[in-house]
C-alpha cells in the first residue's frame, strides 16, 4: 500500500471500489504514475499477517538458518526479475488488467472459470489471515491457542473468535473497503518497523553473540520443535523456489499486468524489491527468530501469532497481529468477492458487489475456524501459484512469440472466441496432474509452479497455432 | 499544524523502533521497550487519525 492518505489510481487496482479505471482500455499517460508509488505500495502489501506465520514454519521445517539467509536472499532476487523482467514489461506496453488482457487470449467464459478458482483460492488465503488475526484478538479471552496439532477447530471460543474477526472484516469488505485501504496505508509504516523491532528484540532474547552461536541456538530450537529429532523437510532449493515462487500468480502469473499498467516505465518493476526484502526477507526472518525465543524463553514451539508477538513487544506486537491480518484479508475477500460476482452475473445479472463479497467473507470465515489452513502455509501458497501462474505462461508466449510484441495489433485484435478450448487444455494438462500430485502424493507444491507455467505456454502456442494461421 | 502534526507522528515511529535497539544494547528493559512501544503505537495512530480528520479543512 502508499502512504498517501488519497487512494490513487495505482492503489485501486489493488483495493478501491469506487476508482475502477480504465479496466477495458489501455491507460493513458496522463493517469500513468512514477516509480515512487510503487515502492511504498509493495513494501506495506507484504508485510502482511501471514509473514507471521511463514518463518516460523521454516523453523518447524528444520530449514537451517544459512539455508534461509541464502534461500531467501537469492528466491528473492528471482522474483523481483520475474516481476521486472517478465510482466512489467507487457504491463508498461499493453496497459490492460490482467482479466481483459486475458479476455483477448481466452475469451471471457475461460476467464470466468479462471475468476472463480482466483476467487476460491483468495477465501483459504484469506482464511489464513483470518485465523492469524484471531490469535491475537483470542489473548484477553485467555483463549486455548490451537496447535500444530490442531486441524480443526481446537474449543468454542476459537471458533467464536474467529467467527467474530471474520465478520467484521467480511461485511466492512462488502460495504467497500476505502476507510479501511486508508487504514492500511497508515499502518503501513508503523507495521514494517513493529516486525523489524519484534527480529531485533528476539535476536538480542536469544541471546547469541556470534554467528555460530546463533546457529547452535537455532539447531537446538529445531530439535526441541521437533520433538528431539533434527529432520530438515526444506534444503536451500526449496527455501529459494518457495521464496521465488510465493508470489508466482502476481509476478509469472501476470496479476500485477493490474499494477505495473499505471507505471510510466518498466523500471518501476523494481520496487517489488521493496516487498521481497521487506515483507519476505525481514519480516519472515524476524518471524522466525520470535518462535526460536519463545522456545528457548518459555519451551513452547506453538507457532502462534499473537502470543510470539506478545512475548517480544506487548501490546504493540498484539496490535500488530490483528491489523496486518485484517489490512491483508480484507482487500483478499474483497478481490474474492468481485472474482465470484464476475461468475455469478453471467447466470444471474443483478446480483450485488455486497453479498458476493459477503459470501466470500463467509467462505474465509469458515476456513479461518481451521487452523489447518494457517499450518499448511508453505503448501497452500505453492499450490495457489501452480494453479494460477500458468495462464501467466499463455499471456508470455502469446506476446513475445505469437504477437511479436506489437501494441498496436493487440489493442486493435478482438477475441477470437468467447472461450477457448486450446488456452483451457494448454492450462488443464499441466495443472491437474500436478494438483494430484501435491494433493494426493505430497509432493512439494512450488517445485510445480515452472514446470506448469512453461508447458501451459508451449501446448498454447501448439494447440493454437491452427486458427492463427487461419 | 500540519508540520508540526507530522513531526509528532515520525516520533510515534521513533518510539517504535528506537527502544528495540535499546534494548539490543542493554539500555532499557524488556517492560520499558514494551511501554514505549505501546506509546509510539498511540502517538502514530492518534496524529494520523488527526490528520485525516483535518485534512478536507486543509484542501
Amino acid at each position: 500500500m502508499v502512504t498517501d492518505s488519497k487512494p490513487t489510481a495505482v492503489e485501486a487496482t489493488r483495493s478501491d471500489s469506487k476508482v475502477n479505471e480504465y479496466e477495458r482500455e489501455p491507460v493513458p499517460k496522463n493517469a500513468q504514475k512514477g516509480a515512487g508509488k510503487f515502492w511504498g505500495m509493495y513494501a506495506g502489501e507484504h508485510a502482511a499477517g501471514t509473514e507471521f506465520m511463514i518463518g516460523p514454519l521454516f523453523l518447524l521445517a528444520g530449514v537451517s538458518l544459512q539455508n534461509i539467509v541464502w534461500g531467501l536472499l537469492l528466491g528473492n532476487l528471482m522474483a523481483v526479475l520475474s516481476w521486472r523482467y517478465v510482466c512489467v514489461p507487457i504491463a508498461t506496453k499493453a496497459r490492460y488488467t490482467l482479466y481483459h488482457h486475458l479476455e483477448k487470449i481466452a475469451g471471457k467464459w475461460l476467464v470466468l472459470l479462471y475468476n472463480l478458482a482466483n476467487g476460491l483460492l483468495f477465501c483459504f488465503l484469506a482464511g489464513a489471515m483470518i485465523t492469524v488475526s484471531a490469535t491475537a484478538v483470542g489473548i484477553p479471552f485467555d483463549m486455548t491457542m490451537p496447535t500444530t496439532d490442531d486441524w480443526l477447530p481446537n474449543s468454542a471460543m476459537f471458533v467464536v473468535v474467529v467467527l467474530a474477526v471474520g465478520l467484521v472484516i467480511a461485511i466492512v469488505a462488502s460495504l467497500g473497503y476505502d476507510t479501511v485501504a486508508k487504514f492500511a496505508n497508515i499502518a503501513s509504516p508503523w507495521m514494517v518497523l513493529v516486525f523489524l523491532a519484534c527480529g531485533i528484540v528476539a535476536f538480542k532474547q536469544l541471546g547469541a553473540g556470534s554467528w555460530e552461536e546463533l546457529n547452535s541456538i537455532w539447531t537446538e530450537s529445531i530439535v526441541f520443535a521437533q520433538d528431539g529429532e533434527s529432520e530438515s523437510t526444506m534444503g536451500f532449493w526449496s527455501v529459494f523456489l518457495f521464496a521465488w515462487f510465493c508470489n508466482a500468480a502476481m509476478h509469472v502469473g501476470m496479476a500485477d499486468l493490474s499494477v505495473f499498467r499505471f507505471a510510466k516505465k518498466a523500471s518501476a518493476g523494481w520496487a517489488t524489491s521493496a516487498g521481497m526484502y521487506v515483507g519476505h526477507y525481514m519480516a519472515w526472518v524476524a518471524a522466525a527468530f520470535m518462535l526460536a525465543a519463545q522456545i528457548k524463553l518459555n519451551q513452547d514451539a506453538n507457532p502462534v501469532p499473537g502470543p510470539m508477538a506478545n512475548n517480544v513487544v506487548g501490546l504493540a506486537g498484539v496490535i500488530c497481529v490483528v491489523v496486518a491480518g485484517w489490512t491483508t484479508a480484507n482487500p483478499t475477500i474483497y478481490r474474492a468477492g468481485l472474482a465470484f460476482q464476475a461468475m455469478a452475473q453471467t447466470i444471474f445479472p443483478n446480483v450485488s458487489r455486497f453479498w458476493a463479497t459477503f459470501t466470500a467473507g463467509l467462505i474465509a470465515t469458515i476456513a479461518g475456524a481451521f487452523p489447518a489452513f494457517a499450518w499448511q502455509l508453505l503448501g497452500f501458497v505453492g499450490l495457489y501459484g501452480t494453479i494460477l501462474a500458468p495462464m501467466g505462461g499463455v499471456i508470455f508466449f502469446d506476446w513475445y512469440v505469437r504477437r511479436k510484441g506489437d501494441v498496436a495489433a493487440f489493442h486493435d485484435s478482438a477475441p477470437h472466441t468467447s472461450f477457448s478450448v486450446p488456452v483451457l487444455l494448454a492450462w488443464l494438462i499441466p495443472v491437474v496432474p500436478a494438483f494430484y500430485l501435491i494433493v494426493y502424493q505430497g509432493y512439494t507444491a512450488v517445485n510445480f509452479v515452472l514446470p506448469c507455467w512453461l508447458i501451459t505456454g508451449v501446448l498454447y502456442l501448439v494447440l493454437s497455432r491452427k486458427p492463427s494461421a487461419s | 499544524m500540519n508540520t508540526m502534526l507530522r513531526i509528532i507522528g515520525w516520533l510515534g515511529l521513533v518510539l517504535t523502533l528506537v527502544p528495540s535497539l535499546l534494548f539490543l544494547f542493554d539500555a532499557i528493559s524488556i517492560e520499558s521497550l514494551k511501554l514505549a512501544m505501546t506509546i509510539g503505537m498511540v502517538v502514530w495512530f492518534s496524529v494520523a487519525i488527526i490528520r485525516n480528520r483535518l485534512e478536507p479543512a486543509t484542501d
